[in-house]
């Protein structure tokens, strides 16, 4: 009768013990460099990949781009936001349900084990540093992502144990003004740990450096002094449950002037590091105009790999849909490939934006009308390396400064590969978009411009449908960035002075224009403008808008400057692409896709999901949502 | 003189025993006349009565006799004996030679004058088949005398009173009293012991009889399962009361019913449906479909904690058992059923005409866009309404053109059984072949229409080893082979529906292009853009898809009898193994595209291929998923059951089991590692006078699932029950009510396999540690590649098995008239649920969600069969049959937020557990202006909302509509009720039965993304239905109301959200099958030298009543997938 109970016993010690003993568990994690290694990978794997323009809000959420609806060629999901689709209920770009707060986790987690000296025995002290410092930033990069979507966010410093008591998983909004100050803590202690430049750039280029936590720091400072987080009143009532300020009422100008001096110690560290603005070295073999150097300059100051410009590249991105987006049917022979999407079309007002070739805007240039905008004008020979030569296009193509050329394909233009067919810069590829013509194969983009700037100088179209695209990382941070940067905050600190000019001068020699001082004095209608800190500020903004174009700074910058609810109020316009070849006039009719909303102070802050609302009762909301 | 006395009960041991050999072949020295007889009765099948007085004079016999007739054999042992016999039908009666021969047995009195003699006479026949028993015995009750029925099932028996009670009997059947008239003649019609007292019934690890039973257990007889389809898991809902059931699909191979006893009683990501057992041997839902009712001897569901705490950890959703038949010593038996079906869809979905079609498409763009490109110009539509030219103007119907309107099936099943005193056998045989409803194309070398070959061998063997040891080993083996198109049938459905009906034409004949060796399949370019349409018929032609599943099992069970040690302790010893096996594999080649190009003059004749350089003419081949697994089983078992003293039974059984299960291709090592079951489990039972019962049940066990502390569980359950009709105080009312019982039980049963089966061992944490989607790349060219670590599961030493804990009250009558009722009522509290932790923030950064037992669910419901027989006379007889099954669930604990008090309403507690929440529409919007100054609905992302768009309520009136909106909808999505009803009338040689069966108590919700008319999905456009066509608010007619929204030609966010506007009533009455057959009367049979021959024609699913057009309402929001069949059969069956 105990049979049966003696065949359990018999075997009920190991019978259901079927696991081994050594399973994977994250211990293992912090046994040895090698695992530790790649928890290190694991805490760089949450950076966001912006050369992805379906993932990059700032590509889909603002009007410095448009795409045609509904979009074939590339997942638009996220250009919802552009167009008003923001909901409660499923946000675009949930960077809070998404990876953010478990890439924070998995930082702490990093940091916990690392900085204890007694794991993984085989890390020597100056990689575990290092090390250290690497993930102190990323924590800190990966807080402030959240605060630019979000403001006042929970700061989570250290990781609650997995079965912690429910209540304590309850985290409340922390101030704005103190998420910053703690950002820029946790990156002043990076900084402290990390070297002037990777060791091996063949193996260690996308590590963070120095350079890379003090330039940051000083991104997040102007974030922090900006209107948007600075004294906005528009939050008076934006309070925790427990009745807690989450924006400061005052406008602090304390906070420019620390923004400025981390501005100018990361631009100093830069220097250290030989990190300088990038000139284009013609080493084709065959001559090339002034013109094209500048704007291989300006080009190539973004899309060439590692350049000295670089400040921070992400090592593990793509821009191959970025380039795929951006790049237009340039050579009659290939004009049916169809492996470009030619989705991405650069809106009119962001056309606009670009300054004359008098380095002012084109709405003060005493000396060019730019009044009538579409009226047609014909190439000239003098003109052959920015527009096609006897070809007509619209008033608002010509007479404008290199960035235009530089950074916009456009219907009459010019576009120099490093294969150009003549070897050279004359002669060379050109973009004739009208319906009939070769570049209007499919597809055109919608406004008919072109954001060629982000297309690396050696794309090339092969045959059978093939091209050759030359991929580059996504450039997290450049030099010229933290330069307006400087420029900004320290004008905002302490007024027009001689540091601003420098480095605005610095970079509109790059993009071949004279100083500001000598271009406002000269061509502008408002010849002062620069001398005072208002109008200086609104040229720094342009400037800003002008060298970052494409680069996904515009989206953030109206946000953080409060702008966005006036400019982004507005009709996304472009050419009409059903103009054909013979109908240049229909071609060049303003056409309105969007109207386009922005509702303040609503659309300045995401929204979080409700269901985090739900879960959580200590949340609060952001105001409008 | 002395009174001739027939022992029955040899009588009815031997009744069962089949064969009609007339040769006798025997060697034997100085034994006893007795054992000459049993000698007789096994070589024979002929039943041997005699008195033993009359034995005692017997003189030993010697004989050595080959093949020695029968008659000529018993003259020869009689010769010396004072005995002579007398040969009837399949009897022989053995008398004292001083005794007068006579035709039947006479009646004496001991002593004086015979009174008058008074003639019994009577027929017995069967009550299903009506056809003559022999050898039933004829008793007078309450005394010996009597007689047995001649092979005509007549009786003649001549007594000296003027009117008696007799009790007829025969094993398998329900005995039957009946008050007689002398001269009056009688027929009695015996009915199979299906649910009489006698019965025994398929418990745990064992039988037991149904008059004793405490347990809530629904058996059935196994004829009921038979039905017109191939898949027997199709022929359970509302033929067994306490299962929930419903089929959504009838592509053969995915035509699986599921099934759910007592509904579903729990939420978490585990498992909810029974556990299937078939000769102990556990099986899948496929195992049980392919099982077929010819084999089955039992059939039997565990529904309450009593029946089925015995499995402890694995049985809190039900079990069901199933044993096989095993042979009769005899003669073989041979069985014989051929069918041949014709199979249809129960409903096709229909769509809108195809100028209609291109309409709508252009009312669709300019409805939402004035100014939208027209997808069809006027010449297009206008050419297509006038049909001249198909091929430049194609108009598909692609259910027509992809659909046959039916297909042919046949089934073959054969079964043996026989065997001698030491051993018997049953060996059976099954092949069925199920078509799809596809069609296909000739001259491509491969069908690619669905074609299911099923064919399963069963061998049970019995050995009597020992007098006191007997073994069965039972092998089986199912072999399903599969081709069909790839992606399956239901994907052809589906593609009827999503695919462009006017862009392209199927193909293009041959003639078109007499150079091409392939077939010139039609096709297009999507406008604005080089990507090709979707032709599914391209796609279901151009290649198949084949699968091979094999499962073998053998088993092997040694019974021993202790009876010499203490009467009534037996050990049992069972263990098997079973062996899976799968693999498929696709061949296809890319079809070459054409269209039609214009000529030099513009006008559209030239073929032109699309896909120059990706067609292909030859078949690719891709190799698929192979799935290897096994089993392996061992139980030991210790019985006892005896009565003392005629009241006292007691019972008890302790039995120990070991499982193991290995998977070869786990995919990570934590799903590599064994599945176990270890356990010990018990019965004790007492009853007294078979008027009180108890028992007492437990499973104790565990599964290596859970950490060490958690990893054993006890799971008691008891139950009592009180026979009230063996009561005395009941006799009175015998007379009208046979049989009332009533039964308590109450117990705990647990459920080991809860959550995702990847996440296994929850006391483990699950970390990926060289995970691609966590690593990074560094360096100048961005190839140093580290990968990272990721946590899939974070370890949880709590977590352990669901637990049931259930209560039943069982009611069983029986009356007089024929009526048979059983009821159980029952509530259960499913406690321990594993769910995920919903309530932890975001900013907590778990990777990996984190579970815990936390949910708590309770089921209630009812279960009720009837039954009735009535045999009306000898040429009528009727039965009708009925079941419910009532199932409903709430939530009690479920881990949610603590939603303010104006929202409660989302909080699942106090609702079903398929419950389906959504949006509350309240109609169509008036028009654009309303739309915009109701509550926004954002769900269209950036669409504005409009006029003709689904107008939600704003429930928590915070002035705009999102999930914080979503209230329960309707019925659960699951049945709460299921039912069935039916009956059969036989009439001489003919039957016939029709059962219904119906849901009620369910709602579904149309799936309106899948039928969003013009909505453009990668090469995918979906087609109009006509019941869009029909019913759409239109800028025309602004039927606020309508069917589907305003029109668009993409997907509606806003229309498509869950809503009440898709819910629909799932509730509907089926005629589940009907069945006439002809069952040759025996005289032709014994001519013919079979033992049954029937010839019928049944039919399965062959109409449906519901509220729901569209679709079977079976299917749900499955509505577009491959429909349920409806099955039109002719079978013949044979035994000799």
């Amino acid at each position: 009768m105990l049979s049966g109970l003696i065949l359990l016993t018999a075997c009920k010690k190991n019978y259901l013990d079927v696991a081994p003993d050594n399973v994977a568990t994250l211990a293992n994690a912090f046994t040895m460099r090698s695992e530790a290694e790649k928890y290190l990978a694991t805490c760089y794997s949450y950076l966001p990949n912006d050369g992805d323009p379906t993932q990059n809000i700032a590509y889909m959420g603002c009007d410095e781009v448009w795409y045609q609806y509904p979009s074939a060629s590339i997942n638009a999901t996220n250009w919802a936001v552009a167009r008003g689709g923001q909901n409660v209920t499923s946000p675009y770009i949930n960077y809070w349900d998404g990876y953010m707060f478990n890439a924070i986790r998995v930082c702490n987690t990093f940091l916990d084990n690392v900085g204890n000296l007694s794991e993984v025995p085989d890390l020597q002290i100056d990689e575990r540093t290092r090390w250290l410092g690497e993930v102190m930033f990323l924590k800190a990069y990966y807080h402030f992502l959240l605060f630019r979507q979000y403001g006042p966010i929970p700061i989570v410093d250290k990781n609650l144990p997995i079965d912690a008591p429910l209540e304590e998983t309850k985290t409340k909004r922390q101030p704005a003004d103190s998420v910053v100050n703690y950002i820029a803590n946790l990156l002043d202690s990076a900084a402290a740990r990390l070297p002037l430049n990777v060791l091996s750039p063949s193996t260690d280029d996308g590590h963070i450096t120095k350079p890379i936590a003090q330039s940051i720091k000083a991104r997040v400072l102007v974030y922090g002094a900006s209107p948007l987080f600075n004294g906005n009143t528009d939050y008076a009532s934006f309070k925790n449950k427990d009745g807690q300020q989450l924006f400061s009422q005052t406008v602090s100008v304390a906070k420019w002037q620390r923004a400025a001096d981390a501005a100018k110690t990361a631009i100093a560290t830069c220097s250290q590091a030989g990190i300088s603005l990038y000139q284009f070295i013609n080493q084709t073999g065959f001559p090339l105009t002034d013109t094209t150097m500048v704007q291989m300059s300006i080009r190539n100051a973004v899309c060439d790999k590692w350049n000295v410009e670089w400040i921070w590249g992400n090592s593990n991105s793509s821009t191959y849909q970025l380039q795929y987006s951006s790049m237009a049917h340039i050579d009659p022979a290939n004009a049916g490939n169809s492996s470009i999407y030619g989705s991405m079309g650069p809106s009119l007002a962001v056309v606009k934006q670009f300054y004359s070739v008098n380095g002012v805007p084109i709405n003060e240039d005493k000396t060019l009308d730019f009044s009538n905008m579409t009226q047609l004008r014909t190439g000239t020979h003098a003109e052959r390396f920015n527009l096609i030569e006897n070809y007509q296009t619209a008033r608002i193509n010509f007479d404008r400064e290199p960035r235009f050329y530089a950074d916009l394909g456009f219907d009459g233009g010019v576009w120099y590969m490093q294969n150009s067919p003549s070897n050279t810069d004359d002669n060379t590829w050109t973009t004739q978009l009208r319906l009939g013509d070769f570049g209007a194969g499919i597809p055109v983009t919608i406004t008919t411009y072109y954001p060629k700037k982000m297309v690396n100088w050696k794309f090339a179209f092969l045959p059978d449908n093939g091209n050759h695209v030359e991929d580059y990382p996504f450039p997290n941070m450049r030099l010229a960035d933290l330069y307006l940067l400087y420029a900004e905050a320290l004008n905002e600190a302490s007024g027009p002075s001689a540091d601003v000019y420098t480095y605005l001068n610095l970079i509109r020699a790059r993009a071949g224009l004279g100083t500001v001082q000598d271009s406002w004095t000269n061509f502008s209608n408002n010849p002062t403008k620069y001398t005072t800190q208002a109008g200086l500020r609104s040229i720094i903004h342009q400037e800003r808008d002008i060298e970052m174009s494409f680069e996904g700074s515009r989206f953030w910058d109206l946000r953080r400057w409060k702008e966005a609810a006036q400019t982004l109020n507005a009709n996304i316009t472009g050419w009409n692409r059903m103009g054909t070849a013979q109908n240049p006039q229909l071609f060049y009719t303003i056409t309105t896709f969007f109207n386009m909303q922005f509702i303040s102070p609503r659309d300045y802050l995401w929204p979080i999901a409700e269901s985090d609302l739900q879960v959580n009762e200590n949340l609060v909301q952001n105001p409008g949502w | 003189m002395k009174v001739t006395f027939l022992f029955l009960t040899v009588a009815m041991l031997h009744a069962g025993a089949h064969g009609i050999s007339q040769n006798i072949t025997l060697n034997e020295k100085n034994v006893s006349i007795k054992s000459i007889f049993a000698a007789i009765e096994e070589q024979t099948g002929y039943v041997i009565f005699y008195n033993k007085e009359h034995l005692q004079n017997t003189i030993p016999v010697s004989v050595n006799v080959r093949n020695m007739p029968l008659t000529a054999f018993l003259d020869l042992v009689l010769k010396n004996e004072p005995l002579t016999y007398e040969i009837s039908a399949k009897n022989i009666l053995i008398r004292k030679k001083s005794d007068p021969p006579a035709e039947r047995v006479r009646v004496e009195k001991e002593s004086g004058p015979l009174p008058p003699a008074a003639h019994f006479v009577g027929a017995v026949m069967d009550s299903a088949s009506a056809r003559p028993m022999s050898g039933v015995s004829v008793t007078v009750k309450g005394s010996l005398q009597g007689t047995s029925t001649d092979r005509d099932g007549h009786f003649d028996l001549d007594l000296s009173v003027n009117e008696t009670v007799l009790v007829f009997s025969y094993v398998g059947y329900k005995p039957q009293e009946k008050l007689v008239q002398k001269g009056v003649p009688v027929s009695i019609f015996l009915a199979p012991a299906t649910d009489t007292t006698g019965e025994v019934v398929v418990v745990a690890y064992g039988k037991q009889k149904k008059s004793s039973m405490v347990a809530s257990i629904t058996s059935i007889d196994p004829k009921e399962l038979k039905g017109a389809s191939s898949n027997l898991t199709t022929m359970l809902a509302g033929r067994v009361a306490g299962l929930i059931s419903f089929q959504q699909s009838g592509e053969p191979g995915k035509d699986n019913a599921s099934f759910f006893v007592r509904g579903v009683g729990s939420f978490g990501a585990g498992k909810v449906d029974p556990l299937i057992l078939i000769d102990g041997m556990e099986s899948t839902p496929d195992d049980l479909a392919r099982l077929q009712p010819d084999d089955i001897s039992g059939f039997s569901v565990l529904k309450d904690a009593a029946a089925s705490s015995l499995y402890g950890a694995r049985g809190a959703n039900g079990v069901i058992l199933v044993n096989t038949k095993t042979g009769v010593a005899g003669k073989p038996k041979f069985n014989l059923r051929a069918e041949s079906n014709i199979s249809t869809n129960t409903k096709d979905f229909k769509f809108a005409d195809n100028v209609t079609y291109m309409n709508l498409a252009n009312e669709a763009v300019l409805t939402r866009d004035p100014l939208g490109i027209l997808p069809y110009d006027q010449n297009k539509i206008d050419h297509t309404a006038k049909g001249d030219d198909p091929m430049e103007y194609p108009d598909n119907n692609w259910i027509k053109q992809l659909i046959k309107p039916y297909t042919v099936n046949e089934k073959f099943n054969m079964n043996v059984g026989g065997g001698a005193k030491a051993a018997q056998y049953y060996i059976a045989g099954t092949y069925n072949i199920d078509n799809g409803v596809l069609r296909s194309v000739s001259g491509s070398g491969f069908d690619n229409n669905i074609k299911l070959g099923k064919a399963s061998v069963r061998s049970n063997i019995s050995l009597n080893i020992t007098p006191t040891t007997t073994g069965v080993i039972r092998t089986s083996a199912e072999f399903d082979d599969y081709h069909g198109p790839i992606g399956g049938g239901g994907n052809v459905f589906n593609q009827a529906v999503w695919s462009n009906p006017v862009m392209f034409p199927a193909y293009y004949p041959a003639s078109d292009l007499p150079t091409a060796r392939h077939v010139l399949f039609g096709n297009n370019f999507i406008p604005a853009s080089t990507n090709l349409y979707n032709n599914p018929f391209a796609n279901m032609v151009s290649g198949y898809q084949a699968s091979s599943t094999s499962t073998v099992n053998v088993q092997l069970e040694l019974t021993q009898n202790w009876n010499f040690i203490t009467p009534g302790l037996s050990s049992r010893v069972m263990a098997y193994t079973q062996r899976y096996s799968y693999f498929d594999l696709s061949r296809n080649y890319n079809p070459f595209y054409y269209t039609l190009a214009p000529d030099v003059n513009g006008k559209l004749t030239e073929l032109t291929v699309l896909n120059p350089s990706t067609g292909t003419e030859y078949l690719s081949y891709n190799q698929g998923a192979k799935t290897l697994n096994t089993t392996t089983y061992a139980e030991f078992a210790n019985n006892y059951n005896r009565t003392f003293n005629k009241v006292h039974a007691v019972g008890g059984m302790l039995i120990g089991i070991l499982r193991n299960y290995i998977s070869a291709n786990a995919g990570d090592l934590q799903s590599s590692l064994p599945a176990r079951n270890l356990g010990v489990s018990g019965r004790f039972t007492y009853a007294y006078d078979n008027r009180y019962l108890s028992e007492f049940n437990f499973g104790y066990n565990g599964s290596e699932r859970f950490a060490a502390n958690h990893r054993f569980g006890f799971f008691p359950s008891g139950g009592v029950a009180w026979n009230v009709a063996n009561e005395k105080f009941f006799d009175p009312l015998l007379t009208t009510i046979t049989r009332l019982k009533f039964r308590f039980t109450y117990g705990l049963v647990g459920n080991d396999q809860i959550g995702n089966p990847a996440d296994r061992f929850f006391y483990l944490s699950n970390v990926t540690p060289n995970d691609n989607n966590r690593g990074y790349h560094w360096g100048m060219s961005q190839n140093n590649y580290v990968p990272g670590y990721s946590i899939s599961r974070y370890a949880n030493n709590d977590i352990t098995w669901e637990q049931a804990q259930t209560t039943n009250y069982g009611m069983d009558i029986s009356l007089r008239n024929g009526l048979d009722v059983v009821v159980d009522l029952y509530h259960s509290i499913r406690s321990n649920i594993l769910m995920q932790r919903s309530t932890i923030p975001a900013s907590m950064g778990a990777e990996a969600a984190i579970y815990a037992n936390v949910g708590k669910a309770s089921t209630h419901g009812l279960d009720l069969s009837l039954d009735y027989s009535k045999t009306v006379n000898r040429q009528l007889w009727i039965k009708a049959r009925g079941t419910m099954t009532y199932a409903a669930s709430k939530y009690l604990v479920d881990e949610e937020p603590n939603y303010p008090a104006n929202m409660r309403y989302l909080s699942h507690v106090g609702n079903s557990i398929n419950q389906t929440y959504g949006l509350v529409a309240e109609r169509l919007f008036v028009d654009d202006a309303e739309a915009l100054k109701s509550p926004a609905q954002s769900f269209g992302g950036a669409n504005p909302v409009r006029g003709g768009d689904i107008k939600y309520r704003d429930i928590n009136g915070d002035g705009q509509i999102t999930n914080e909106d979503m209230v329960p909808l309707g019925w659960p999505t699951i049945p709460e009720i299921t039912y069935g009803f039916g009956f059969s009338i036989g009439y001489k040689d003919f039957d016939f039965n029709a059962f219904f069966q119906g849901s009620a108590r369910v709602s579904f919700f149309i799936a309106p993304h899948d039928i969003a008319p013009f909505a453009p999905n990668g090469g995918y456009q979906n087609g109009l239905l006509s019941a869009i066509a029909s019913s759409h608010w239109s800028e025309d007619n602004q039927n606020l109301y309508a069917f589907w929204p305003r029109l668009d030609p993409n997907f509606n966010n806003n229309d498509v959200q869950t809503s009440s506007w898709w819910l629909r009533n799932g509730s509907f009455l089926r005629l589940k099958t009907a069945e006439i057959g002809y069952n040759m009367p025996q005289r032709l049979l014994d001519k013919m030298h079979f033992s049954s021959f029937r010839i019928y024609m049944n039919g399965q699913d062959l109409a449906v009543f519901s509220p729901f057009k569209m679709w079977d309402p079976e299917m749900g929001g499955n509505g577009l997938g491959y429909p349920v069949q409806s099955v039109y059969n002719f079978g013949i069956m044979m035994g000799f």
